[in-house]
């Protein structure tokens, strides 16, 4: 069964003055447990489409399913609701709460969830280890380099076992041994785990360890390759 | 989380935090001490209205007008005055003679304010005898002999033992002219006052040289605390019916309201102070939230609702001003406690405050409702100056927000 499923995505914006089709007709399945990037060169669409999968933005026309849920019928609050609770976000400048230590930050969405205290404890412990930040659960942001932060942010967009995890450019703003390092972890997660990821990405490091590429050009889908 | 995660956040930028609790507390306070001076101007004028020149409660003839200064005396039973004198609530009772008429000496004459009064009884009741600068209140009972304010005695040119010439009516309207000799000058602070009023003994002005009866004009009655005022006062009304009992606030009207005006500046100045103090945070947390915009995005993606977002910065005003509240009201207590205690001299201001009848050295008082007032002003112009950085954080877009820089 496909864990994200669009049907012919339309996102046009400025319909009244200069129209920009963001994205002209896309439809992709993913399937769980896939390892995809989604490419294609600045202003082609990747981020526009990875927003609509991702709920924080709406199509102009068109429809999305996750797990099951045809997200362009939900209101901006269950929206909310839905990200929380079925979808794990990575950015490419981290995003992490500044006044939050990296054990803070993970638990972050557990704690919105509800999560009693020991599930908490337990969860973020067993990511802290899988990202390989152990000893370091105290820090805060600042006191991590940029390759930390980005694994803590895998680790936060992990905590609430989501459906899937979306990563836009997670790897621009990090070092050959970071993107090396991070990307390990999230190969790791995905193939021992089953997590399934999609990327944004320009970035030829990562292109090379995905298992399916999509590329996007103008806002369409002008190559689909499971390699 | 969100109350915790506010409070953190308050500190993510120590400095301006510290500065906005600081100007929060200076505003406070400066606005509370410029109130409490207010106070202290006021209540220091009522105590010396109260204790020098009316005396809580006056009993007069039903016609009496206080611009009026037209003898008129009424009847009255020495057992009532007893009564009086016996009450638990009562401190002191002086039974007063009121004439207007004229005083003369060799420089000028001017119109005045005569008080005949019992001496032993009116140094009971006001606080004459600590007011004399030079001579005593009174020497001898059976002598014609005055007792003026500093103000007069310039004006007129006169000194201690000097003569002065009273001309008076009677309440037949009888002219009765008199020499007396100057044997006390009293000062007062109030310019006015002093130029106006002058003390000559009962007991002479009722004898045989001049009116040759035992009749009063006035009876002050005054009260061991202000809390005794209501119940006294309406007791007297209602047991008094021919007479006009009257409390202070009867007397001086103007005295009363001015009271009630203080109280609105004290109002008007608080706004202000507190306006300018949530201008402040508002501007501060307006800024945070631009500052935080892309952080706002992130937390709306990851599955923050809208309201807990705008509770966050919500809560983040609140506590700006909610810390800055018990430093300002400490602030408050320590400057009022001090100049409450040494005072505040404005005697380079002297001769303006004395002619309007306040005393040189003002001591602020802090009304401890004032406290209490203030701590719910600042509790809800907080909450309404928190409730812009609520609407702004509530506005944004994730998919703007994150795209910012």
């Amino acid at each position: 069964m496909s864990v994200i499923e669009t049907k012919d995505i339309y996102k046009i914006y400025n319909p009244d003055t200069i129209p920009v089709n963001a994205c002209d007709g896309v439809s992709v399945n993913i399937e769980r447990g896939e390892f995809t990037a989604v490419v294609g060169p600045s202003g082609s669409g990747k981020t526009t489409l990875l927003n609509i999968i991702g709920g924080l933005d709406t199509p102009t026309k068109g429809k999305v399913t996750v797990n099951g849920i045809d997200v362009t019928d939900l209101s901006s609050e269950q929206l909310i609701e839905f990200r929380k609770e079925n979808i794990g976000f990575v950015f490419q400048s981290y995003n992490l709460i500044p006044v939050l230590t990296a054990k803070e930050n993970i638990e972050f969405v557990m704690l919105l969830q509800g999560k009693s205290n020991k599930e908490r404890n337990d969860r973020v412990m067993e990511l802290i280890r899988a990202v390989g930040l152990d000893g370091k659960e105290n820090n805060r942001p600042s006191q991590l380099s940029g390759g930390q932060q980005q694994r803590v942010a895998v680790a936060r967009a992990l905590a609430s076992k989501p459906a899937f995890v979306l990563a836009d450019e997670p790897t621009a703003n990090l070092d050959s041994t970071s993107t090396k390092q991070l990307l390990d972890i999230m190969e790791g997660l995905n193939k021992e785990e089953g997590i399934t990821f999609l990327f944004s990405t320009h970035d030829q490091r990562v292109i090379d360890r995905a298992r399916r590429v999509i590329t996007i050009e103008d806002g369409k889908v002008v190559k689909d390759e499971v390699l | 989380m969100i109350v915790s995660l506010s409070w953190k956040n308050i500190w993510r930028n120590k400095g301006r935090s510290i500065l906005i609790i600081v100007a929060v507390s200076v505003g406070i306070s400066l606005g509370s001490f410029i109130n409490a001076f207010q106070w202290g101007i006021m209540e220091q004028r009522i105590n010396t209205v109260v204790a020098n020149e009316l005396s809580h409660i006056q009993i007069h003839r039903d016609d009496f007008d206080l611009e009026d200064l037209s003898y008129k005396p009424f009847e009255y039973e020495q057992s009532f005055i007893k009564e009086l004198e016996s009450s638990e609530n009562v401190k002191a009772v002086s039974e007063r003679m009121i004439l207007g008429g004229m005083v003369s000496s060799a420089r000028g004459n001017l119109p005045v304010r005569i008080l005949g009064v019992n001496p032993d009884k009116e140094v009971e009741i006001c606080n004459i005898k600590n007011e004399i600068v030079e001579g005593s209140f009174f020497k001898n009972p059976k002598k014609n002999e005055i007792v003026i304010g500093e103000a007069l005695a310039k004006k007129l040119g006169v000194k201690m033992k000097s003569k002065l010439i009273l001309h008076f009516h009677d309440e037949h309207n009888e002219d009765h002219i008199g020499a007396f000799r100057v044997v006390g000058i009293y000062e007062k602070n109030n310019d006015q006052l002093e130029k106006l009023q002058v003390y000559v003994n009962q007991e002479v002005v009722q004898g045989a040289k001049f009116l040759n009866d035992n009749s009063i004009s006035e009876i002050a009655v005054l009260l061991k605390g202000s809390d005794f005022l209501p119940g006294t006062l309406a007791d007297l009304k209602k047991s008094q019916k021919e007479l006009k009992v009257q409390s202070w606030e009867e007397l001086m009207p103007e005295l009363a309201n001015s009271l009630v005006m203080y109280e609105q500046i004290q109002l008007v100045i608080m706004a202000i102070v507190m306006l300018a103090l949530a201008f402040g945070i508002v501007n501060t947390m307006m800024m945070a939230v631009l500052e935080r915009t892309k952080e706002i995005g992130m937390l709306m993606a990851i599955g923050v609702k809208r309201l807990q977002i705008g509770a966050m910065f919500f809560l983040e005003s609140l506590f700006l001003s909610l810390i800055g509240l018990p430093f300002g009201l400490f602030l408050t207590y320590l400057l009022t406690s001090y100049f409450g205690a040494k005072g505040i001299n404005l005697e380079q201001f002297a001769e303006g405050i004395n002619s309007f009848g306040f005393d040189s050295i003002v001591y602020p008082i802090m009304k401890q409702e004032f406290y209490i007032s203030i701590s719910i002003v600042v509790f809800f112009i907080s909450m309404i100056a928190s409730l812009f950085p609520f609407f702004k954080a509530i506005k944004q877009n994730p998919v703007e927000a994150l795209k910012t820089s």
